[in-house]
């Protein structure tokens, strides 16, 4: 991602769409963010071992699956830093499933002079499954609580 | 109950970005996030999986047989998490419950880490929702 400069509060209307972007995590990915957050379960990782715990397929952490929904944010509003977000894991992602991941802005709005974005998530299967909603909200970011005020000019 | 401190640093925050394929310069060029006016890079927004994950938080023993999933994650964000600063980390359960799912009765437990700065300031709120089920119906 290159440096972009900051979109602008009056750029944004509600029913705004957000994406659509694809991943589709492979087995080294997996691996790679287990290590990472130092994941002991090895259900994530190994069909054989999924299934001796019960399941029917290995699944991809839920919370791997999560960035992918806050990179669909993060890449749209640059200049902007999530303040809340609700993820809920619906449906499992099996290993090789591609996510479909989308945003739809549900509600603009300053509070104390600061503009905050709403927004609903939505990650889903090939198969129309919804594996994972949510919603965010999203404010300027602010680094060293300077930049706030700058996106009610632009 | 407190459960330590964490180091943020531009390495492990570079790090969790890779592994997450996260390329935004503010995680992962310390020049770009101070053309940016920060200090030092900041940490993806869900670097607490990887705070979690380091400092080996507890988990709730379950009986033989059951196995647990996550359900869902809360974040509020209060501020970045910056490269070069120490956070305390606690941990409680503040909820369990049961329900009725699709596949039967379910356990339901509610575990919030938050994330604090040297003055003690909340920084990040971590909510992680799990069910906790028998294995007899296969996902």
């Amino acid at each position: 991602m290159h440096e972009q400069p900051p979109k602008s509060f009056a750029d944004i209307e509600i029913g705004d769409e957000i994406g659509p972007l694809t991943y589709t995590p492979t087995l080294a990915d997996i691996q790679r963010y287990a290590a990472e957050v130092q994941m002991v379960d090895q259900r994530f990782m190994s069909q054989e071992i999924a299934r001796q715990r019960g399941f029917q397929h290995a699944i991809v952490p839920g919370p791997l699956s999560a960035t992918f929904l806050v990179r669909l944010l993060t890449t749209h509003f640059p200049g902007w830093r999530l303040q809340n977000l609700t993820i809920s894991f619906r449906a499992p992602v099996r290993h090789g499933d591609s996510l479909t991941c989308l945003g739809t802005v549900t509600q603009t709005e300053e509070q104390a002079g600061t503009p905050l974005i709403h927004c609903d998530l939505l990650a889903e299967n090939t198969n129309g499954d919804r594996c994972l909603v949510g919603t965010a909200i999203l404010r300027p970011r602010q680094p060293g609580g300077t930049r706030a005020a700058s996106f009610h000019s632009e | 109950m407190a459960v330590g401190n964490f180091l943020a640093t531009e390495e492990n925050i570079r790090a969790f970005a890779e592994a997450t394929g996260d390329t935004d310069p503010l995680s992962i060029d310390p020049d770009a996030a101070r053309r940016a006016g920060y200090s030092d890079c900041i940490a993806p927004p869900l670097f607490g999986m990887k705070i979690r994950g380091v400092l080996a938080l507890p988990e709730a023993e379950l009986a033989p047989g059951l196995v647990s999933l996550n359900a869902g994650l809360e974040f509020e964000f209060h501020d970045e998490i910056y490269a070069g600063r120490t956070y305390a980390v606690s941990v409680k359960i503040t909820d369990v419950y049961e329900k009725t799912g699709r596949s039967g009765p379910l356990g339901v437990f509610v575990r919030e880490m938050l994330v604090r700065d040297e003055t003690g300031r909340l920084v990040v709120l971590m909510r992680e929702r799990r069910m906790v089920r028998s294995p007899e119906r296969k996902i």
